[in-house]
């Protein structure tokens, strides 16, 4: 396995390689680089949220920096991440040679470097980038200047990138399993990117809808979006909506299976109720269908639509409580250690609670009314968006990055980096809770002095979480240089088809098929 | 062992993770859920108060539960694994019990939703017109309208005044204990009216009308901030809500009136 990168060395490659994992690999790294720009903004956004005053001589450059922080992060990090984690881990698991669609994937990849140069260009061009929020809502984003049309056309090019990966896996799961791998004999993981290639299947053409449409109102005359003409703003934030509830969903679930991967590893015990899970993992794919209308409740939707978004988003409590129930079984009468992809996937599991428990919240429109677009759904967004997800990913990578590079991760840098991760993360938005219950609202650049303690601390959190961040690419660097070599049998405990000391053949050619017993 | 082994820093990074969750539920914080001035406020910081109870003591009951099998069924402790991975009945009562309890905060929070919705025996109408980056009143039963736009106070200091970013030059009057309801649309983008202590929100769609009642209960003034990004100037669109008993209502009313009638009125309301 250490081979893989000793062989064709040389920048030709990366360009031309159609092989899952060099595109895992390109996948990885850029959407590192995606997060650390991202990030950077961060460090931006909570320096002017410092202190009350204004600290900022344009709203309009502090609204383009919120929104750009949001489109990086989703776009350009989380969602190319997951597509290229499931470009190395799923032919793999599954004992298939590549993804069904190997050519596609490259191109699926190469996608994003454009999408993400279109949208860095909307910063610069005549009238700033896009300002209205990642929500990009009409009338607002109807009457933004040119850089909107970047961040548009952008969006659409990471979306259609998205959609090809959502394709390939879909039919990669459908048509490459190895003989004897039924269903129900599935990894979980895999279980989990087929959920979420449906959901996103689904959902991304909605999505692309709703931004050509956004487009068309711009420029073509088009009223989608304008009462004068029989349109309502309101219908894009259905649309998107529709895609944004959906698509996260998706991410947290392709998230759950990572843990439920992980545990069972370091817990050396099978996971309890795998059946379970695969159908708690189908109903919240299932349900996350039917939940965006929470993102309406203070816009004028009827209190029977409101009622049907409140059922369909509580119930998504119940699915999460038996996974995090089913995880703490795994891990009762086990024989715990506690890796780094261990303590990742713990804090994810605490994670997914809260973020889960203040989902529920929201969900009700007697609170999600009132406190809807106030700190208070920041905190929760953030906890499902950037704690379930970003933890998942950082654990995935210390788990499987062993079995890629056939080197193990630097232990005490490792943890290092998880310990400033977790306490700067919880540090930076759990005043956040608060602030939104005591009337902040989002999306603001200044505040009253009475938030300034927790937004102090907020902002304290947010700083060192972005330093742990910073020392990622180093120990990711330094592992891969120095690290300590790593058995196929990385873990102890491991089970699966990705863990086998000869894998399929690297290169397109049919490689030796393992069977299942 | 296990302390002397992973050090007392990590017990304490463990300790001051789990007071971070935990804060909220324990805390005294000056911020948490407003105090409630009208009926349905009262019912959410009911609502939020029993479900924060029921989110807490789930998510202290979970991280008790895992802290112990993480502690007990350690491998450094030479555990043998075992190897059970299924229980019908377990799995099934888990997914039951959350169910259940899902429906049960149902209930009341349907009830205590169609109540804030229903607008039975509202006396007086206000329409609320959201522009870039203030708020218009019309009171059409008084014949009166208004804009109501922040107010710099101006100076270094101003960031540190307690209404700094809160306060108007136009108050929106009510009258107390009187059921209003208020029409809201925008003339320009989305636009969001929310006063926390109300517990009431509304967002003012330009070219539609959204409607929304409230009673508040209380006299006093009450403060709230757009809440939904509108442009450059977002942060700096307060709403001021000034609740005085019916008499000193009237008072205001035909005292506004008047100014607006007068022969120096500014041609456009301000």
């Amino acid at each position: 396995m250490s081979e893989y990168f000793d062989r064709h060395q040389g920048l030709l490659r990366w360009f031309v390689s159609t092989n899952h994992r060099d595109i895992g690999t390109l996948y990885l790294c850029f959407a590192l680089m995606a997060a650390i720009m991202g990030g950077l903004i961060t460090l931006y956004l909570r320096t002017v949220l410092l202190q009350p005053g204004p600290s900022v001589a344009d709203g309009q450059f502090y609204n383009q920096m919120v929104t750009m922080h949001a489109l990086l992060m989703i776009f350009g990090a989380i969602i190319p991440a997951f597509i290229g984690l499931a470009s190395w881990q799923l032919p793999l698991m599954i004992g298939a040679p590549d993804l069904a669609l190997p050519r596609m994937n490259g191109w699926s990849f190469w996608l994003a470097p454009f999408a993400l140069i279109l949208l860095l260009l909307s910063l610069v061009v005549p009238g700033g980038g896009a300002a209205s929020g990642w929500t990009l809502l009409p009338p607002l984003s109807i009457k933004a200047s040119m850089g909107m049309d970047f961040a548009i056309m952008a969006l659409c090019l990471f979306a259609l990138s998205a959609l090809m990966g959502a394709v390939n896996i879909g039919a990669t799961i459908l048509g490459m399993r190895t003989p004897g791998m039924r269903p129900m004999k599935m990894p979980i993981f895999v279980w989990a990117l087929g959920i979420a290639a449906f959901l996103l299947l689904v959902a991304l053409p909605v999505l692309i809808a709703a931004l050509i449409m956004l487009l068309a109102d711009r420029h073509a005359g088009t009223t989608f979006f304008k009462a004068a003409g029989g349109g309502d703003p309101r219908l894009f934030l259905h649309l998107y909506g529709f895609f944004v509830y959906s698509g996260v969903h998706a991410f947290v679930l392709v998230a759950f299976g990572i843990y439920s991967q992980i545990i069972p590893t370091f817990a050396r015990k099978p996971l309890f109720g795998y059946r379970s899970v695969v159908y708690m993992l189908l109903a919240l794919g299932g349900l996350s269908l039917f939940v965006w209308g929470q993102s309406l409740y203070s816009a004028g939707l009827s209190a029977g639509a409101s009622l049907f978004f409140m059922g369909a988003s509580t119930l998504m409590i119940v699915p999460l409580i038996v996974l995090v129930l089913s995880w703490i079984a795994t891990l009762w009468r086990g024989a715990v250690s506690f890796e780094l992809p261990m303590l990742w996937a713990l804090a994810g599991m605490l994670t997914a609670l809260i973020g889960g428990l203040a989902a529920f919240v929201m969900a009700l429109p007697i609170l999600g009314v009132p406190y809807g677009d106030s700190g208070f759904a920041l905190a929760g967004l953030h906890y499902s968006l950037g704690g379930i997800t970003l933890f998942a990913l950082f654990g995935a990578i210390s788990y499987w990055l062993p079995r890629w590079s056939g080197r193990v991760l630097d232990v005490r840098l490792g943890r290092l980096h998880f310990w400033l991760s977790m306490i700067a993360f919880n540090l930076g938005f759990m005043p956040q809770f608060l602030l939104g219950l005591g009337g902040m609202v989002r999306h603001v650049a200044d505040y009253n002095p009475l938030y300034t303690d927790l937004n102090q601390l907020s902002s304290a959190g947010g700083y060192l979480f972005i330093a742990a961040q910073l020392l990622y690419p180093y120990l990711l660097w330094r592992s891969l240089r120095r690290g300590d070599a790593a058995p196929a049998q990385a873990w102890e405990g491991a089970e699966g088809l990705e863990w086998a000391p000869a894998l399929p053949a690297s290169d397109r050619s049919l490689g030796e098929r393992s069977a299942i017993d | 062992m296990f302390l002397r082994r992973c050090g007392y820093s990590v017990a304490g990074a463990v300790a001051l993770v789990c007071a971070l969750w935990l804060a909220p539920v324990m805390a005294e914080y000056a911020l948490g859920p407003q105090k409630p001035v009208t009926d349905a406020a009262a019912s959410q910081y009911t609502l939020y108060t029993m479900l924060l109870w029921a989110i807490g003591a789930l998510f202290v009951i979970v991280l008790l539960v895992l802290l112990y099998t993480l502690f007990v069924h350690r491998k450094s402790r030479g555990v043998t694994p075992a190897r059970f991975d299924r229980h019908a009945t377990l799995e099934l009562t888990w997914a039951i019990i959350p169910l259940v309890i899902v429906i049960a905060i149902a209930i009341p929070a349907t009830q205590a939703f169609l109540k804030m919705e229903n607008g039975e025996g509202a006396e007086m109408d206000i329409h609320i017109t959201g522009k870039q980056w203030q708020w218009e009143y019309n009171y059409p039963d008084h014949g009166l309208r208004f804009t109501s736009a922040y107010k710099i106070s101006g100076g270094a200091e101003a960031a540190q005044q307690a209404d700094y970013l809160l306060a108007v030059d136009n108050e929106m009057v009510i009258p107390k204990g009187v059921k209003i309801r208020l029409l809201f649309t925008s003339v320009d983008v989305i636009h969001s009216w929310w006063i926390p202590k109300f517990g009431a929100r509304r967002d003012a769609v330009p070219g539609y009308v959204n409607e929304m009642w409230i009673k508040v209960d209380e006299e006093g003034v009450y403060r709230g901030q757009c809440a939904k990004i509108c442009g450059k100037s977002h942060s700096a669109m307060p709403i001021v809500v000034r609740v005085v008993n019916r008499e000193a209502f009237r008072q205001w009313a035909s005292e506004r009136k008047s100014r607006m009638l007068s022969p120096d009125a500014p041609a456009t309301p301000r």
